[in-house]
């Protein structure tokens, strides 16, 4: 196997490149196409659909959040940033990356099972908000949990955009040894945590939601926001171990006992968040007609 | 003594509407141009179709030209004279172009505007216009142009649209762009809101957010001394023409008497809105807001204020 390492797919050239190659995912991209293409789209229903696409909701906070309209505060919260943006902005947008996401850009593979790979994230950013809402987070940052949950592995879908052959490798060895992140940096030099924090950064996402993608194979007990990280990466955990949806590194033993502690949240409780799960994603997934 | 004067090119909103019954205020679409006194160069906001006769009063001028040209918005109504304003094509003249670029399409100000002088939509190339061009894309800030302090405030339409404020002696003067006032889309649809999970608590977190976004439109214009600010409709038309991108007179009133305006100018006229119709509100309006102490005008084409 070469390593490509420092050669045509550092993080800058794979950053810079990113923007006009990166689609929706495909099990969003239809009822996307269907709501832009009504004229009397409900804002709302249309907010819907961008929660649930990692790729949607990470390109909203990006255009809200550019540097031309000078906002004295990172913008974190989808629906705040359609008040802000208007439903026509958000329209182009969504209809450019679905529309993408419909044809195949040359030389491009998709490697990772999307429908799997979109119910992963799904799953993370509705584990993730259920702990938050156990914990009586305010409000106003419940959906901060969600989306970091929901967009974690963005770095994922940008590795199998640039090199896919590269990435099948990672994969297969990655499903076999239950490590992904050693067997990217092994053949690369780069893995989907740095990628994803590389990603935020440029698209000026703010420092939680850049934190999830970049931290949320850690389990941080001290620090700035460390139990936000912590949230995800352990959302991001339970979700692995009760396979839900795509699975590339697959945890194995136990939990920690200290994350239960420092959360404050029990393992019944737990439980009863994963056997939710199902029906929720199964919701979604009737909305999407997938 | 006048610090100088503003001339209304074009004051019609969305399509040029040439009638006898467009007469009175005029037909052309969006141009606003400025002139301060002791200043050779001029300021144009804008380019509809009006900025075609404002390139012809530039001509007669009979001198080398230097301009700054701020374009709200890339929408037709506001684009669509540029390949006609004939000072463009002398060399010798200079030109300094400030537009919002599209963060959705990755497009440049540079890109969008001299898309619609490809072949397929226009006989002269870009390559043909013999004046010196600079553009820079706009966003929201502070400007330093040439010495002219200038800010810029980010409005609610169906693109990236910005209002232009001109500091010049003691005067300040606003254009805006189209402008929506912006509201809480999510109070409109109870049933989907409730679906999501949206208690009056949210819905209310919302509408603060609108008033933050509504109040720094009005704090963009507080104690302007004139404000060129898009009209287009009545509060009844309003109704039906939600989320279009467009304000509507008696929201402007509202901002007029909350930021202190000295003098409002209704512009960005409803193409279906006849002279006789015009005249009317304006009479109407301009009664309404000498009460309150402003004063209010409409803008009308191939006139003037001097400031």
């Amino acid at each position: 196997m070469n390593n490509i390492a420092n050669s045509k797919y550092s993080i800058e050239k794979i950053v810079e490149k990113i923007e006009e190659k990166m689609p929706s995912l495909s099990p969003t991209a239809a009822k996307v196409i269907e709501l832009v293409n009504n004229i009397n789209c409900s804002p709302l229903e249309l907010t819907k659909v961008i929660k649930l696409d990692p790729v949607l909701s990470a390109k909203v906070l990006k255009v809200v959040n550019s540097s031309y309209f000078a906002l004295p505060q990172k913008i974190t919260s989808l629906e705040r940033a359609i008040i802000m943006l208007g439903l026509n902005t958000i329209k182009n947008l969504a209809l450019s990356a679905a529309l993408l996401s419909q044809f195949e850009v040359k030389g491009q593979k998709y490697l990772l099972d999307m429908k799997e790979f979109w119910k992963h994230s799904l799953a993370v950013g509705i584990v993730a908000k259920k702990i938050a809402i156990k914990r009586n987070i305010p409000k106003t940052e419940i959906e901060d949990y969600f989306l970091a949950g929901l967009i974690h592995d963005l770095g994922l879908l940008i590795e199998n955009i640039f090199y896919p052959d590269e990435f099948a490798s990672i994969l297969k060895k990655s499903t076999e040894i239950g490590l992904i992140n050693a067997e990217e940096e092994e053949l690369n030099k780069l893995n989907h945590c740095k990628i994803g924090k590389a990603i935020g950064e440029k698209w000026n996402l703010s420092q939680k939601l850049i934190n999830a993608l970049y931290l949320h194979h850690d389990l941080p007990m001290v620090g700035e926001n460390f139990e936000f990280i912590l949230t995800i990466s352990f959302a991001n955990i339970i979700c692995k171990k009760n396979n839900k949806g795509l699975v590339i590194d697959k945890i194995s033993g136990e939990i920690n006992p200290i994350i239960f502690n420092i959360l404050n949240i029990t393992e019944e409780t737990i439980n009863e968040i994963v056997e939710q799960l199902d029906a929720e994603i199964e919701k979604a997934q009737e909305f999407l007609k997938i | 003594m006048s610090s100088g004067i503003i001339r209304f090119w074009g004051v019609r909103g969305s399509i040029p509407t040439p009638s006898k019954n467009t007469v009175i205020y005029g037909g052309n679409t969006a141009c606003v141009s400025i002139e301060f006194k002791d200043k050779d160069e001029i300021f144009i906001f804008d380019a509809g179709t009006g900025i075609r006769e404002c390139g012809n009063y530039l001509l007669s001028l009979k001198k080398k030209l230097k301009g700054y040209i701020f374009i709200s918005h890339t929408h037709w109504d506001h684009i669509q004279g540029f390949p006609f304003f004939v000072p463009f094509f002398i060399p010798g003249n200079t030109f300094k172009i400030f537009g919002p670029p599209s963060d959705v399409n990755k497009l440049n100000i540079k890109q969008i505007m001299e898309f619609q002088m490809k072949y397929e939509y226009f006989p002269i190339r870009v390559g043909e216009l013999g004046a010196k061009i600079e553009y820079i894309d706009g966003k929201v800030g502070e400007l330093n142009i040439d010495g002219y302090k200038i800010k810029t405030e980010k409005l609610n339409h169906p693109v990236f649209c910005l209002a232009y404020k001109i500091f010049y002696n003691d005067k300040i003067i606003i254009y805006g762009g189209d402008h929506e006032p912006f509201r809480n889309i999510y109070r409109d649809d109870k049933k989907a809101a409730s679906d999501m999970g949206f208690d009056e608590d949210y819905l209310i977190e919302y509408d603060k957010l609108v008033n933050e976004q509504n109040a720094k439109i009005y704090e963009f214009c507080e104690n302007a001394d004139i404000v060129i600010w898009d009209s287009q409709y009545s509060e009844e038309e309003y109704k039906t023409k939600i989320g279009w991108g467009h304000s509507y007179y008696e929201a402007n009133i509202k901002m007029a008497e909350i930021s202190k305006i000295k003098h409002i100018v209704f512009n960005h006229h409803d193409p279906a809105s006849s002279d006789e119709k015009l005249s009317a509100l304006e009479e109407k309006y301009s009664k309404i807001a000498e009460q309150k102490g402003f004063k209010l005008s409409f803008s009308r084409e191939g006139k003037s204020i001097e400031f």
